[in-house]
């Protein structure tokens, strides 16, 4: 959760990311609450509207559920359901800017699996 | 007794404002919500001093009006008693003649004048900004000023607030703690704020919608993140970025060589594309509004 | 009329201090000229208040006039008061303060063995009426002609009133001249007229007031 926030993406993009970063790396449990989006605001001097857009990010992926009167929590299957998702979006956001990169310095595809397999 | 105003919208309709031939203020139609910190930004004299200042009629405007709810706001105390504005203090005093006032004058004709004045947040306040409120204010360096101007403002838990400039003076350290106490407050009492800054970057993070006034005319007004997710910045090779941004709405463009780089606003449903040739940024909403006044 | 009521609070106080001053001016004077034959600072007081009470304070409240409208006013306006309420509390507690200054006066004259006759009491009333009057009319020139040419027209003003007042009172208490019932109801009449249309001028300079950008 202390990450800095960074001019490179919107910010409550950012805060959906670094709550899916505390679940993956078990900072914060499934069934644990998160914290809320005034906490968030006052944690990172933002507008809470922008937190609040955040958090609803995750809820609408059924990341987080809200207890009324209580918060919003972890959801069981959480850790799973953003594995899977950013699997999914692996390609997209990571290979694909590899193989831009590789192809405009000249690298081919074969002596980029040489490098796979051969890194520790 | 009055309905609850609490919750109204102050709308700002046809307003105009002209200064002898100078015409400051061109057609301002604007609509702000309860519940809301919104930016005003724009460059020195592009009349947002003169605007929050007929919004809460310090000032009358040439023509236009001014509406809390259904009540208009000019000489009217029942809206102004929902509206603050706290402008800038000067040695000059308000109009020019001098001022011989001491901080503690300020603090009691707000105690006075300011129906929801909060005196304990006041003395807290101005502790926490180690103010001498003995002191006279032409004897005041301009980031006390600054923060004279923030007490009141705050402290008059008026349901719409309007500060100038709140962090002219204040060093980076002070400017941060002011932005930290301005959500604090915000959160708390979900009062609606209008900061107007042309320090923009800073600020951006806490101003859930700016508004931009350039030469006395509205140029966008948007929520900041919606904004800030349609602007971008394209580089490349010349050809390939001129293809890439045909027909979309650019607001500027620097070339040097066979480079060319053009910021652009997307609309609805447009995209573009990153490559190895082309490179598309995020653009921040300082950048924004640079582009904006060039355009 | 909530909105009076904050006026009447801020402007009674820095009219107030303007009472203050007038007083401890005249206080200070007394002190520094030196005791009276009785040796007594209360008599010295009501001495120096009686004989020159009457100047300073006309001169005062046309001082008051171009601050009120140059400083003040705005200065309410931008604490967030109607031009009317702060105009009107204005008007009050300047009638009534000086009302206030005007007591003093008259108990200085008393005390300092004036007979309190009609025109005792006339020539002082005059002398609020015309000062109430005279803070307007400097308020108002202020905004018509501006700086400058309100201070000269206002010393201009005082000079020649001031001159004339003592030269016709002396006249008068000398015998040389009495003057009829009816021209005394006229200048009363007349005082009392000026100070409503300055009054009425001077709202016409408020009525769109702007605060300086």
């Amino acid at each position: 959760m202390n990450e800095i926030l960074t001019q490179e993406k919107s910010i409550y993009l950012q805060i959906s990311e670094m709550l899916e970063n505390d679940i993956l790396r078990d900072i914060l449990l499934e069934e644990e609450r998160v914290p809320s989006t005034n906490e968030l605001a006052k944690l990172y001097a933002i507008n809470p509207a922008t937190a609040a857009k955040g958090i609803n990010i995750l809820v609408e992926q059924e990341i987080l559920y809200k207890k009324r009167g209580i918060g919003m929590f972890v959801k069981a299957g959480a850790k799973t359901k953003i594995k899977k998702r950013r699997q999914s979006e692996f390609f997209d956001h990571y290979v694909k800017k590899l193989l831009e990169e590789a192809e405009s310095i000249g690298i081919t595809k074969e002596e980029l699996v040489v490098m796979i397999e051969e890194s520790k | 007794m009055e309905h609850n105003m609490t919750d109204e919208k102050l709308v700002c309709s046809n307003i105009t404002k002209t200064y002898g031939k100078k015409e400051v203020l061109k057609n301002i139609n604007l609509e702000l919500e309860k519940g809301k910190i919104y930016g005003l930004i724009g460059r020195n004299g592009a009349g947002k001093t003169t605007l929050l200042s007929i919004l809460s009629a310090q000032n009358p405007a040439s023509s236009g009006t001014v509406m809390l709810g259904t009540e208009p706001v000019w000489e009217n105390r029942k809206a102004l008693d929902h509206i603050c504005f706290s402008r800038e203090i000067s040695a000059l005093g308000v109009n020019g003649q001098g001022n011989g006032y001491k901080v503690k004058d300020y603090l009691r004709a707000a105690a006075w004048y300011l129906p929801n004045w909060d005196k304990e947040m006041a003395d807290r306040l101005v502790k926490e900004f180690d103010l001498d409120v003995k002191k006279r204010v032409i004897k005041l360096s301009k980031g006390m000023l600054s923060m004279l101007t923030i007490v009141i403002a705050l402290a008059s838990k008026a349901d719409y607030t309007f500060l100038d400039e709140p962090v002219a003076g204040l060093d980076v350290v002070m400017r941060e703690y002011f932005y930290r106490t301005l959500l604090e407050e915000f959160t708390e009492s979900g009062r609606t704020f209008i900061v107007s800054t042309h320090i923009i970057e800073e600020a951006s993070d806490v101003l859930e919608e700016v508004i931009m006034l350039d030469k006395g005319q509205i140029i966008l007004k948007e929520d900041t993140q919606a904004l800030l997710e349609r602007a971008v910045h394209v580089s490349g090779k010349e050809d390939v970025v001129a293809a890439a941004t045909k027909g979309l709405h650019c607001l500027h463009e620097e070339k040097i060589g066979r480079s060319k780089g053009v910021t652009v606003l997307l609309h609805e449903g447009e995209h573009i594309q990153g490559s190895a040739e082309l490179s598309v940024q995020p653009v921040n909403l300082q950048q924004v509004f640079v582009a904006l006044c060039k355009e | 009329m909530d909105g009076i009521k904050r006026n009447l609070l801020y402007w009674g106080y820095t009219i107030g201090l303007t009472l203050s001053m007038i007083l401890a001016m005249v206080l200070g004077i007394s002190i520094v000229t030196g005791l009276d034959e009785t040796g007594n600072i209360l008599h010295t007081f009501w001495a120096v208040m009686d004989e020159y009470g009457g100047m300073y304070m006309p001169f005062f409240m046309g001082m008051l006039g171009m601050v009120t409208i140059g400083n003040y006013l705005p200065f309410t306006l931008t604490m967030g008061s109607t031009r009317r309420d702060s105009f009107i509390g204005m008007e009050i507690m300047l009638h009534l303060e000086g009302l206030l200054l005007l007591s003093i006066i008259i108990a200085a004259g008393i005390f300092s063995g004036r007979t309190a006759n009609g025109m005792f009491f006339f020539g002082r009333a005059l002398l609020l009426v015309v000062s109430a009057a005279l803070c307007n009319i400097s308020g108002w020139a202020y905004q018509q002609f501006g700086k400058a040419v309100c201070l000269i027209l206002f010393l201009v003003l005082v000079i020649t009133g001031g001159l004339g007042v003592s030269v016709f009172s002396a006249m008068y208490e000398a015998g040389k001249w009495s003057l009829p019932q009816w021209s005394l109801f006229a200048l009363a009449a007349g005082a009392v007229a000026a100070d409503g249309v300055m009054i009425y001028l001077y709202a016409g300079k408020v009525k769109n007031l702007e605060v300086r950008v």
